[in-house]
């Protein structure tokens, strides 16, 4: 099973998950907030190696056991206390940071089993600071105040997306190879060669082919992973 | 070479950290984050009071609770973040962030050497109550940076409320308690007196500690892999004489274990470059 970490009920997030089990054949689910607010999840922390065959995840609403999970994609930075709409208001603060410190967990644990592994404060890959990214494509780097009229660039495995001129194209491909990742969105100021933000995540700009083609790709290669005994 | 302290004045660690500094008369300054119309340029920190130049700063420590403006904090600790790692900032980002997951910094933990509990995250109750049955005394504590009281849990408590929010549980380790800071790889123990189960919220004293060598060795070496300058180590020894490690603060509250001062003196000769 291939396991997407997606915001709940996020359409682009269903349309990619429906792209990767037609390009791979294997089954896809779709693991939201929602799904950590279900009876099901049991980690084991702690001594031992390798994972317990009595290790639980809860995938589209469904327990899933943990070994059935061949690879993890995270789509999501983090679980936002703004999402939890089921959750009482004076507790979607802690609920939130709950949920993220378990799914870090989680996805720490994994190893090979996850695409990108987590940033700093990512769960859905490096975030380094906006300077870094900018001095890895040899570019101004600004913090904008008001976002409107950005330009975005999409990244996946290489190529790029997005309407902005060739070098923005190219220092965006740059850095999603300066931190080896294969996907990212960055953000550029509408009217010069100025790196606003980034994000390791894919993007609807590149559509779902080609994030899909990445993933099926990366579940294809069980041989270099397993489970540990 | 010069020591940066930002924060509150009144922060008890960054009130400690200056005193030590002009105290020893090190190079150094202390920004107040309260005061108003701060704002960075380049690496000079522009402030009604007198600006401040960063460029040739040894040591930086920010603790950034109740700025004046949070927005400031912000753009100092990204400033930070791109010195070269010969200026010793308490602490980078990736360090700082370590225990955003307590079961995620254990892996760190449990590769430094040291024992951690076992553990179950859980949204199910049927596991939650065979965890408890298993372990007997068992505690739980939050997952994330969020301060929780850690408290034992009764096999017949109500686990159903595990279902809305993952929960951590921990099998009780019993033993003595230590606290330790680690200062580059300076290493200072205390021993905690206390028969709460959370002395933070019990009463507590304590008592100045050596640690074996090698224990020791593993706390520099996991503040090392965690890229902390500056951390507080939570142990335990176990009648066993096994070494459990729970957590490593990132922004540790060291001041109240550092009765004779030489914590404070350590990090102000680390900030300092000395």
């Amino acid at each position: 099973m291939i396991v997407l970490l997606a915001h709940d009920g996020d359409p682009w997030a269903d349309e990619l998950a429906r792209r990767v089990a037609d390009l791979s054949g294997a089954e896809v689910g779709l693991c939201g907030p929602r799904d950590l607010s279900r009876p099901g999840w049991a980690l084991h922390v702690g001594p031992g190696d390798g994972r317990p065959a009595d290790s639980r995840v809860v995938v589209g609403g469904r327990a899933v056991d943990e070994r059935d999970v061949d690879l993890v994609v995270s789509l999501l930075d983090d679980v936002l206390p703004a999402e939890l709409l089921w959750i009482r208001e004076e507790d979607t603060d802690y609920v939130a940071c709950e949920m993220s410190a378990v799914l870090r967990y989680w996805l720490e644990s994994l190893g090979d089993h996850v695409l990108v592994p987590p940033g700093t404060s990512s769960l859905a890959g490096p975030d380094h600071p906006v300077a870094l990214w900018a001095r890895a494509a040899g570019i101004e780097w600004s913090r904008p105040e008001d976002w409107r009229g950005c330009r975005e660039v999409a990244v996946v495995n290489g190529e790029a997306w997005g309407d902005a001129s060739p070098p923005l194209r190219r220092a965006a491909t740059a850095m999603a190879g300066w931190a080896h990742v294969p996907w990212l969105r960055a953000f550029f100021a509408p009217a010069a060669d100025v790196l606003w933000g980034v994000a390791t995540l894919p993007s609807p700009l590149a559509g779902t082919d080609a994030p899909a083609r990445a993933i099926a790709a990366a579940a294809r290669r069980p041989a270099e992973r397993g489970w540990a005994a | 070479m010069s020591a940066i302290i930002l924060g509150r004045p009144d922060d008890p660690p960054l009130a400690a950290a200056w005193a030590a500094v002009q105290h020893l008369g090190l190079p150094g300054s202390f920004v107040d984050l309260n005061e108003h119309g701060i704002h960075l340029v380049g690496s000079e920190l522009r402030r009604p009071s007198g600006n401040v130049a960063l460029d040739g700063v040894s040591g930086f420590y920010l603790r950034g609770h109740g700025a004046a403006d949070p927005s400031t904090a912000q753009a100092l600790r990204d400033w930070a973040e791109l010195t070269p790692s010969t200026v010793r900032v308490v602490n980078r980002r990736r360090g700082s962030a370590s225990n955003f997951s307590k079961p995620g910094q254990s892996l760190a933990i449990a590769a430094a050497g040291f024992r951690t509990p076992t553990g179950l995250l859980t949204t199910d109750p049927t596991a939650a109550r065979a965890f408890v049955e298993q372990h007997g005394k068992v505690i739980v504590k939050s997952a994330s940076a969020v301060r929780s009281i850690v408290r034992t849990v009764d096999v017949h408590e109500d686990f159903a409320s595990v279902a809305w929010c993952p929960t951590q549980f921990q099998a009780f380790v019993p033993g003595t308690e230590y606290r330790v800071h680690l200062v580059g790889g300076r290493v200072f123990a205390r021993r905690i007196i206390s028969d709460a189960v959370d002395y933070r919220y019990g009463a507590a004293a304590t008592a100045p500690a050596e640690l074996p060598d090698e224990v020791a060795g593993r706390c520099v070496g996991l503040a090392l892999a965690l890229g902390l300058e500056l951390a507080g180590l939570d142990l335990r020894r176990t009648p066993d004489g096994e070494w459990f490690c729970f957590e490593a603060n990132t922004s540790p509250v060291w001041t109240a274990y550092d009765e004779d001062g030489r914590i404070a003196v350590a990090l102000a000769r680390h900030l300092a470059g000395l």
